[in-house]
């Protein structure tokens, strides 16, 4: 596949999803849990996919982003390991923990030293297509997390993701990419913030999604947070000591999934801060909304400060430390 | 202009940030000039980058003065126009000395933190502030928490629902059986409740003050038949449960994080999942040898974090550590903090960190180290933190030492909670 742009990869996340969730698979025998194994982008698309399942699921679905996998992990357990390079060392780690434990294995990649030796070991392997920016394959990789776990005996989320889907393209094009859309007022809105994106725990992926994309895309450090923690623990103090140079973001996937108070009381303390409802007509394909909405928000931001959201160079850094590392590992 | 206004107001801002009512110690500031409207004394600390309060001399006090945050008390002692600096005034028998400025960076806590420090004063409430006894205290409610005796029901699986700082003592359970159980000890926190707990799974809620969102939980479990057990002090819903779950009642107390670890370590231990009293026992011994050793390095992080804006990681087998320095920084400084897990850090976040963010230059980052990491977690860590470096950006490294996941949570918690309370003011 020829490289695509990151503007072309960010456009095709829904018809990525739409085609990736129908993709077929071998029968996966009855598991007593699932691991989804991943680190960076490829642990975003895990992470989404636990939140989707988080209320229908009859199986405990767990994301590890750490080579430890746990101890309780053993031949009743489906571990889904996501690599989008195939390359990624903790995930190679947890590969062969998880291989040591005897876990079921499905492997989730576009190639690498993860693809080669699934197929050698016979592990069930996902393709990616390849050419794609790891965190922006996440179209592909929540599709098909989303297939390994309904063959598993999780739900079946299709029917509800097609249904959906023109809406997403409709968000897509009215809210995420015009001049003055929503995704260029919010970038506006961060120069000079720390954006500190907060939603509801049940769907606290996407808040995290957020803050990779401006982390990676804007090159700008950004925080996330979690209702109801964010009640108990930290608004208080955004009360007490007023930070104007941070931005507080609200997700509202759902009515009343950020308490009302808490928006009123963060208003009273003359706080700036965002409150984004997304508008859907279920708190699912708010997720994806707030998914398009967040990279194109980072986009914007990247694109005001003249900055490559292609790069990474930090990341380019530490390969480069840990290569010699990684020789002895191999 | 009003009584209370002062104009070309004289304060000083020391060249590093120690105060004292001895004047040897002025010459060593710069003398300037502000207008400082005292209806509103924080807005000097917001527009101008300076934090004021006044001393006053207290013959109760340890140290003959004691400082005034408190905006009347301080209207009420000086006198109604032309304080200068360099002048302490009689006003009424008591004795103002000059008010001094202090470099801000953004927070009020750096002045009080060193103010305090300095002078081993109290805090304004006239608590005193006490990082050690607050550790203590900690480690006492852990094993009070250990003590609990209940019931446990049958069941298939189990899981933790929690809220509030409780959220974390069930993160660290979860994060012990990850390290040592056969069976996964799932922590949810907030008010819903997966799709897989049923009648045969042993429901623990465990809450604080977080009693909306736990009748969100509790009502569904009771609809699924969930055998539950309540963690919680006597309140409204927990006594509306008596008799429909098991209950165990939370002592009252500052630590009651702590009471809710040991609590759930003897219900998991009961439950015969895995010995998860006896092993933060251990860990709760271990960390009362490492307070001495904490105190100093708490001593050193709190210089390193005054008026600075703490971005707190850790590797994923102590996030209950991480967030618990959040928890304690939110609770005890009064100012923001984030906290997040490492090794994900090297796929996002540094990116971010590695630009100068020069709209935000208070953050700072502290990195908790444990030493049962494993190689590749330790290589990574390391060349993570030389980037960082790299890049200019000053990171502090919390050694936690080695051990079980308890120990490492429990020393890095302790190390927490006492840079905590000396940034809030503590001795």
């Amino acid at each position: 596949m020829t490289e695509r742009s990151v503007t072309d990869q960010l456009y095709g996340f829904v018809s990525d999803l739409d085609v990736s969730i129908d993709f077929e698979t071998d029968e996966i025998p009855d598991v007593e849990n699932i691991i989804l194994c991943g680190v960076g982008g490829s642990a975003v698309s895990g992470d989404f996919a636990a939140d989707c399942c988080f209320e229908e699921s009859r199986i405990p679905i767990r994301l590890v982003k750490y080579p430890e996998i746990p101890n309780w992990a053993g031949k009743s357990t489906l571990v889904v390991i996501s690599s989008y390079s195939g390359n990624t060392m903790e995930t190679i780690e947890m590969y062969h923990r998880s291989r040591e434990k005897g876990c079921l294995i499905a492997v989730m990649t576009s190639g690498g030293i993860l693809m080669k030796e699934a197929e050698e070991n016979g592990d069930l392997v996902l393709l990616l297509p390849s050419g794609l920016q790891p965190r922006h394959a996440i179209g592909y990789m929540i599709g098909y997390t989303l297939t390994i776990i309904r063959k598993a005996g999780g739900p079946d989320l299709r029917e509800r993701i097609h249904g959906f889907v023109p809406a997403l393209k409709e968000f897509r094009d009215l809210e995420a990419i015009p001049e003055g859309c929503l995704a260029e007022r919010i970038a506006v809105s961060y120069e000079g913030k720390v954006p500190v994106i907060c939603s509801d725990c049940n769907t606290r992926s996407v808040a995290f999604r957020w803050k990779t994309q401006v982390n990676e895309n804007s090159k700008f450090v950004a925080f996330c947070d979690f209702i109801p923690a964010f009640n108990h623990f930290t608004s208080d103090t955004w009360l007490q000591t007023v930070r104007d140079n941070y931005m507080p973001t609200f997700l509202m996937m759902s009515d009343g999934d950020i308490p009302e108070e808490t928006i009123e009381a963060m208003a009273g303390a003359k706080i700036p801060f965002h409150v984004v409802r997304l508008g859907g007509s279920s708190v699912l394909e708010n997720m994806f909304r707030a998914i398009i909405l967040g990279d194109y928000v980072s986009i914007y931001m990247a694109e005001r400060r003249g900055v490559d959201p292609a790069e990474v160079r930090p990341v380019m850094q530490m390969k480069e430390k840990l290569a010699s590392f990684r020789q002895r590992f191999r | 202009m009003d009584a209370h206004e002062i104009e070309a107001f004289d304060v000083y801002v020391p060249a590093f940030p120690v105060v004292g009512p001895n004047h040897s110690f002025l010459h060593r500031y710069r003398r300037t000039s502000v207008s400082v409207n005292l209806r509103n004394p924080y807005a000097v600390r917001h527009c101008l980058g300076i934090d004021v309060f006044a001393l006053l001399e207290d013959p109760q006090s340890v140290c003959r003065y004691r400082p005034v945050f408190d905006r009347e008390e301080l209207l009420r002692c000086l006198p109604s126009h032309s304080l200068t600096a360099t002048s302490c005034q009689d006003n009424g028998g008591v004795h103002v000395c000059p008010i001094y400025g202090i470099r801000y960076n953004g927070s009020p806590r750096e002045s009080r933190y060193h103010y305090m420090r300095n002078r081993g004063f109290t805090r304004q409430s006239g608590r005193k502030m006490r990082s050690l006894e607050c550790a203590t205290e900690f480690l006492s409610a852990i094993r009070e928490g250990m003590r609990i005796e209940t019931e446990i029901p049958e069941f298939g699986n189990i899981c933790i629902f929690a809220a509030d700082e409780c959220s974390i003592a069930g993160n660290m359970m979860s994060n012990i059986a990850d390290s040592v159980s056969e069976m996964p000890i799932p922590t949810v926190v907030g008010y819903d409740v997966p799709g897989w707990v049923d009648g045969n799974t042993l429901s623990v809620v465990v809450w604080n003050s977080a009693e909306k969102e736990m009748s969100r939980v509790l009502a569904k479990l009771e609809e699924r038949h969930s055998p539950t057990v309540c963690v919680a002090p006597v309140c409204t819903l927990l006594k509306a449960y008596d008799g429909r779950a098991r209950i165990v009642e939370m002592p009252a107390g500052e630590m009651r994080a702590g009471f809710a670890m040991g609590a759930l370590s003897a219900i998991v231990e009961s439950a015969g999942i895995v010995p998860a009293a006896r092993i933060l026992s251990d860990a709760t011994d271990e960390a009362e040898r490492f307070l001495q050793e904490a105190e100093v390095i708490a001593d050193n992080l709190a210089h390193s974090l005054s008026g600075r804006v703490a971005a707190v990681y850790g590797t994923s087998d102590i996030t209950a550590c991480a967030e618990w320095w959040k928890f304690r920084m939110d609770k005890d400084v009064g100012d923001i903090s984030f906290f997040g897990e490492l090794p994900e850090f090297d796929h996002n976040e540094l990116v971010g960190w590695s630009d100068p963010n020069v709209h935000a230059k208070e953050l700072e980052i502290v990195v908790l180290k444990g030493r049962g990491e494993t190689e590749v977690v330790r290589n990574i860590v390391e060349c993570m933190i030389c980037v960082l470096r790299e890049n200019g950006r000053r990171v502090n490294v919390v050694d936690i030492g080695g051990g079980s996941v308890a120990e490492m949570n429990l020393r890095g918690m302790i190390v927490g909670a006492m840079t905590a309370s000396k940034l809030g003011g503590g001795s």
